[in-house]
């Protein structure tokens, strides 16, 4: 399956990226290197628009993991939005939920993260 | 296979993994194997990547925000080959107990705990929690430890279960499973001796690169040593290997990430510069070339290397008339004295079009080095290709004496003017290696060739 990321400025240094499609074994690289040189230009806030995400394998998890991690070094923030009951169910099932900011739409995302 | 293909219940069991369906409890696991094999599979030979496939996936699979992964090196020493959430040093201290607990592990990974010092201190000093070993056993039974695997504890603060330990285990085996094909693979395209790719994967990747570039620039070096036979003679063969070692570290130095670099056979080299135009690659070739010039071997000894590049599309489409005409370019950067780049273009006086009949040029060559003639080939291919650079047709190599093979002679049918004749004799009398030159306009000309002149 795929993944279509569409990046969407607000302000500098904060981005809104919807993927659409599913994040599994053949695309997860793809959000990671997004996420890598999102971190490397100082992008305070990344919203991950999740109202069109299907699918989220392990590896996908494993790399909103990593985001998470290496946005708290970097003193920025990671928040998902509109993430559906499927991939939520994983997320709480293993405590990401209570880790990583959520939000049920970009709207609230974006007031998460002011 | 096709799900249709597969028993109506089996292919049940496996819908929502081709289907995409976000699942959870066993069937979650299921379908965290299901994108190892398949993922793991696809990647077989790119060791990195697998690699980082699978921290990703066991980072989200159990929920944890450390992992490390070791692989080892030809030593037997532990590496860290990915790190996520641990400060630890690139070589990881082990004692003889951290590799027996890795050989006895048996189908699901530990956790630390009291009782459990595998990897202390590191374990302690990190928080490092579970670990499986990358064990492979071969089909004698004999297990071989390639690394291991190291978890953290998971956010929820939940245990590892038994099912948890297993499937870490047999996360383990997948991923050392591939490492070792991985290696296998390396160790099959790689040229022992220098450490630069075998021809037959550089025949394969020029193959691919021609098929997938279509119309974009590809361009080729023929790198060919001046003088090994000499260093091999005077030095002996392990001079001799050290200096193909050396070009083959100098041809790695030069080129740009991506391109590749292989040994054709013997002292010969070939490099594939993908999306390189003819002038780059000339630009690379004389970095070469002044590079090896400039490095000395053990006894001061020199080196040098004539170089021929060729570009595909515009010298030609195909793999085998590349080479062809890289291999020519070389003939023309050793006729004008070694230690030269060339190509197949303009080089002085000598044409593409007039060469276009060069065919004779490669038979000649094969022919010098059928009847051995080591010690004058040199002097029969920089007079062929002057030759051949002025019109002359039909051009035959003979031996001349039975008793000494090396004196031999070039026939050719000869079109030219009396001045062109002259001037060209006094050119080629100046080539070492030739005895005698007689050029007449519409009669049998020759140019003869004697050993050690």
């Amino acid at each position: 399956m795929a993944l279509k990321l569409e990046e969407q400025k607000v302000d500098e240094g904060k981005r809104v990226l919807k993927l659409v499609g599913s994040v599994d074994q053949n695309t997860y690289e793809r959000l990671e290197d997004y996420l890598t040189k999102a971190f490397e230009q100082g992008f305070q806030i990344v919203v991950l628009d999740c109202s069109e995400l299907t699918y989220m394998s392990s590896a996908g998890i494993g790399v909103v993991l990593w985001a998470f991690s290496r946005s708290r070094k970097l003193n920025a923030k990671v928040v998902m939005a509109g993430v559906c009951k499927g991939v939520l169910h994983s997320l709480a099932v293993l405590g990401v939920e209570k880790l990583i900011p959520m939000a049920p739409d970009v709207a609230e995302a974006l007031k998460l993260a002011p | 296979m096709s799900s249709d293909d597969l028993p109506s219940e089996l292919a049940k069991l496996i819908q929502p993994f081709t289907d995409e369906q976000q699942v959870s409890g066993p069937q979650r696991v299921l379908m965290t194997v299901y994108e190892m094999v398949t993922e793991i599979s696809a990647h077989t030979f790119e060791e990195e990547r697998m690699i980082r496939f699978m921290a990703r996936t066991l980072m989200g699979h159990f929920g944890v925000l450390q992992i490390l992964i070791l692989t080892r090196d030809e030593q037997g020493r532990f590496r860290r080959a990915f790190a996520e959430g641990v400060d630890v040093p690139e070589e990881i201290h082990t004692t003889p107990e951290d590799l027996k607990g890795l050989t006895d592990m048996s189908r699901a990974a530990v956790i630390v705990d009291k009782d459990c010092w595998l990897f202390a201190p590191l374990t302690h000093e990190t928080g490092l929690k579970a670990i499986t070993s990358l064990s492979h056993v071969d089909s004698y039974g004999r297990s071989t430890i390639e690394g291991a695997i190291l978890l953290g504890e998971k956010v929820s603060g939940a245990e590892y279960t038994i099912e948890d330990r297993r499937l870490l285990f047999l996360a383990g085996r997948i991923l050392a499973i591939s490492l070792h094909n991985c290696r296998l693979f390396a160790k099959s395209i790689t040229d022992e001796l220098t450490l630069v790719f075998r021809r037959e994967y550089l025949l394969s990747r020029i193959e691919e690169e021609l098929r997938m570039g279509e119309d974009a620039v590809t361009s080729i070096l023929w790198v060919d040593m001046d003088n090994l036979k000499r260093i091999n003679d005077t030095a002996g063969h392990l001079t001799g290997d050290e200096a193909l070692r050396r070009v083959a570290a100098i041809l790695k130095a030069c080129v740009r990430p991506g391109d590749v670099v292989g040994r054709y056979g013997g002292d010969e080299f070939v490099l594939l510069l993908p999306l390189c135009k003819k002038e780059n690659a000339v630009s690379i070739a004389e970095k070469i070339r002044a590079d090896v010039a400039k490095c000395k071997l053990p006894g001061g000894l020199d080196m040098s290397v004539s170089i021929g590049v060729a570009s595909a599309p515009e010298d030609a489409k195909s793999r085998e008339q590349l080479l062809d005409k890289a291999d020519q370019a070389v003939y023309f950067a050793k006729a004008l004295g070694r230690n030269k780049v060339s190509t197949t273009q303009p080089l002085g006086a000598l044409q593409t079009k007039q060469l276009s009949g060069s065919q004779p040029l490669h038979r000649l060559t094969q022919g010098i080095r059928a009847l051995g003639l080591s010690l004058t080939a040199d002097a029969v291919q920089r007079v062929t290709v002057l030759l051949l650079a002025a019109g002359v047709e039909n051009i035959r190599l003979s031996a001349l004496a039975v008793s000494n093979v090396e004196d031999c002679e070039l026939r050719f049918d000869n079109h030219l003017t009396m001045e062109a004749c002259r001037q060209m004799e006094e050119t080629l009398k100046a080539i070492p290696g030739v005895f005698e030159v007689r050029l007449r306009p519409g009669e049998n000309s020759y140019v003869r060739f004697q050993a050690g002149q």
